[in-house]
């Protein structure tokens, strides 16, 4: 992930050259080193550059790296016809590549050829089996052809031998939470928070998806842990104090009727409340008398 | 009652559709907003008026609490001006996904056990390509509708349920709006809750 | 010593000089041969699975409070349970590194590539530098220093009367050899460097045994003793808002 700083130097670098400022080449490898997804820019401004034989020798060796990031914005932009040059391009370079042959996968993966890219997929992996580019890529495919179940088996399969990998393990909590197997989800959210402990996300999603399974138990645990996330971002996420107001709520009418000493005594639902009015106040002064209204309704303000 | 018509207004039906645009590569959603009006004097069928859309979601549509917040909150808002929700929009995540999801499904169940005429619209990407070529006035959005017994259907294919823009001229201004970038300027309630300063109203989208 | 030594500026000209030189192009030399003898490395799905699985275990001793019991307890069983626990080494298979290295004939290969590729240039610099610069003082360094540093910077001279700011040219040598990390990633690039010093500590890291590590974990596992962290965090949310309110 980018941070600001280099963002905002990206964006300005991409200003300077929409405008014919120069510096497209820079501006090329910023968007690979920071791994920004601007693919309409990088195919114009890189065939520009590959168009131009002056500009093209300049380069040198470096010709081959523009040639596949072009080749990876004109599948993104769908002009496959512009990423069979360059893969062609690349083919003649380097006769053989493993990495020339995901591209080439994943062209024919941008055709929408699923059984030719598996083929290539296959043949590569024959190889080497423990590429984990080709491995994400089986996963996308699936994905892609609307298989989430697919894709999730894939997906375990490489976490498996990749159990450190979290980014995998993002993409299969968030693939299970489209197909509504939320056990598992919390699951990978668990695996996360471990993986960083510190990370605010993670512990909101993870009480994102228990307060979606729903029942007492998972109930107050997900406000546990939107308190966590509370704690961690100093009060300042809004979804954190929304949650514990809905967590509050939803445990009241679960244990309505129920004996009264154990009723919760703490103030944590009011103090969210209070936060968020006052977040409110500051930020959106308009929506202000709404969300008071609401909370009223839910019986979080008096 | 599957004898309803169904009428979307121009605002309704672009925020909607660029709300979709604005997040091509992950599904979206968003409430419809309208009233049910009966016509208990003459033989036409009852419509049902949308006159506006929130759109919600752009990341994870099957997650609860925000959901129930927004459900809570925009009836809370619209209550005031005599509108209720009737319905709920959906665009998916792929390209040539044309069905419905099961999260879909399920959030359109919900809405329907508050109003039975709920109509539930999913994008329809291939019209939607085909939008600056064609001169068609069918808007790029295919109806559901669900009566008690059955689950969701498509409608109009016995053509009992039609949708119908209220401004015959919509896919124009939507060509206009899609060809001047407007999308980027689109608010959903997931941007409301990382930024409460941005308004999933959208009140400046049209000026 | 009252009176400073003199160097002769030809020391510098045909003795510090030269030798710099040398050593940065015998560096970055030996950087593209072994770039040339490098074999594509074939990761072997065992070890890796094995790197990762401890890399996780640890995760789960150093965080696992912060997950819920139960979730702790279904964790900790799959790793250490005595069937089929990931982290569970049967009896008598632990792998001998030594007898893995002679029955992977590649392993053994890359080994002596690496070999090849550090010592024997190194020894025939080496050579060269004793047999032509022996004995030279080569330069003065600007300050001062304490005696300890006598056998690090005037190697190769016997004399303990002269001063230690004075660096023989066999000092001058191992200097350079350590030194020049700094320059070989301004010269290669930044992943390219690679100085001596790490080599050996490769060398050194080679040979350990990774079924070790495993029950390692396992054994901290066992002992760990879970602590939900999560659940005092109402109570420090409620002093965090409480905070922000007033």
């Amino acid at each position: 992930m980018a941070t600001a700083v280099e963002e905002a130097q990206l964006n300005q670098l991409e200003i300077q050259v929409d405008n014919g400022g120069g510096g497209a080449w820079e501006y090329l490898c910023l968007v690979r080193k920071l791994k920004a997804r601007r693919s309409d820019k990088v195919l114009k401004h890189g065939l520009f550059i590959l168009n131009n034989p002056r500009a093209r020798s300049k380069l040198g060796e470096e010709e081959f790296t523009l040639y596949e990031q072009v080749a990876f914005a004109a599948m993104d932009c769908r002009r496959n016809d512009i990423a069979k040059d360059c893969i062609g391009a690349l083919f003649k370079k380097f006769p053989g590549s493993i990495r020339v042959g995901r591209l080439e996968g994943m062209l024919y993966e941008a055709k929408g050829a699923w059984s030719e890219a598996e083929k290539v997929y296959t043949r590569l992996l024959a190889d080497s089996p423990l590429d984990q580019v080709i491995l994400k890529r089986k996963v996308a495919m699936a994905k892609a052809q609307g298989n989430s179940a697919a894709a999730a088996e894939y997906l375990n399969k490489y976490l498996e031998t990749f159990m450190a990998d979290h980014d995998a393990w993002r993409e299969l909590a968030e693939l299970y939470i489209s197909i509504q197997m939320y056990k598992q989800a919390a699951f990978c959210y668990e695996e996360l928070i471990l993986c960083q402990p510190a990370c605010p996300l993670y512990h909101l999603a993870y009480a994102d998806v228990l307060y979606t399974m729903g029942g007492l138990e998972n109930l107050q645990a997900a406000k546990k842990y939107y308190s966590s996330t509370i704690n961690l971002t100093g009060g300042k996420n809004t979804r954190a104090l929304y949650g514990i107001c809905l967590c509050s709520v939803a445990i009241n009418q679960l244990t309505k009727g129920r004996n009264k000493d154990e009723k919760d005594i703490s103030d944590l639902q009011s103090l969210a409340a209070e936060g968020l009015l006052r977040d409110y106040k500051e930020r959106a002064p308009k929506k202000l008398s709404l969300v008071t209204t609401t909370l009223r309704n839910i019986k979080m303000v008096s | 009652m599957a004898d309803c018509r169904y009428q979307i207004s121009q605002g309704a039906y672009i925020k909607l559709v660029l709300h979709a645009l604005k997040h091509r590569s992950l599904s979206v959603n968003g409430l419809l907003l309208g009233r049910l009006i009966e016509n208990d004097g003459g033989a036409a069928a009852p419509a049902v008026q949308i006159s506006d859309a929130v759109p919600l979601s752009h990341s994870q549509i099957g997650i609860l609490p925000y959901l129930e917040l927004a459900l809570i909150q925009v009836e809370e808002h619209f209550a005031s001006e005599g509108l209720g929700v009737v319905g709920y929009y959906h665009a998916n995540e792929r390209h040539d996904d044309a069905e419905l999801s099961n999260a879909a499904r399920k959030i359109g169940d919900h809405i329907f056990r508050y109003f039975p005429q709920a109509a539930l619209l999913l994008l329809d990407s291939k019209k939607l390509q085909d939008l600056p070529t064609g001169k068609g006035r069918d808007p790029v959005v295919r109806l559901f509708t669900r009566d008690s017994s059955r689950s969701w259907r498509s409608a109009g294919s016995q053509g009992s349920a039609q949708l119908t823009t209220k401004e015959p001229s919509a896919n124009a201004v939507l060509l206009d709006y899609i060809s001047t970038e407007k999308w980027t300027e689109i608010v959903d309630f997931d941007d409301h809750l990382d930024d409460i300063s941005k308004d999933w109203l959208n009140p400046n989208l049209f000026k | 010593m009252a009176e400073d030594l003199v160097l002769d500026t030809a020391i510098r000209n045909w003795v510090l000089v030269p030798l710099s030189v040398v050593m940065v192009l015998i560096g970055v030399l030996r950087y593209f041969v072994s770039k040339l003898m490098r074999s594509p490395q074939t990761l072997d799905a065992k070890i890796v699975r094995e790197g990762q699985l401890i890399i996780r275990a640890r995760n789960l001793r150093a965080a696992g409070g912060f997950i819920p019991v139960k979730s702790f307890r279904a964790r900790r069983f799959y790793y250490t349970n005595e069937e089929n626990g990931l982290l569970h080494v049967p009896k008598g298979q632990a792998q001998n590194p030594q007898a893995q290295m002679f029955s992977d004939p590649n392993m053994a290969m890359d080994m002596m590539k690496k070999n090849l590729s550090m010592i024997v240039p190194q020894s025939l610099t080496f050579a060269w530098v004793n047999f032509f610069f022996s004995g030279f003082v080569a330069a003065k360094l600007p300050f001062p220093l304490t005696p300890t540093f006598r056998s690090m910077l005037q190697n190769g001279i016997d004399l303990s009367t002269v001063d230690v700011s004075y660096v023989s040219s066999r000092s001058w040598y191992f200097l350079n050899l350590f030194g020049l990390r700094g320059l070989f990633t301004l010269i290669l690039g930044e992943e390219n460097a690679m100085d001596d010093t790490q080599r050996m500590m490769q060398m050194g890291g080679f040979g350990a045994d990774p079924s070790k590590n495993l029950s390692a974990e396992k054994d901290g596992l066992d002992i760990f003793q879970h602590e939900w962290t999560i659940s005092k965090m109402e109570k420090r949310a409620e002093d965090v808002l409480r905070k922000l309110v007033k």
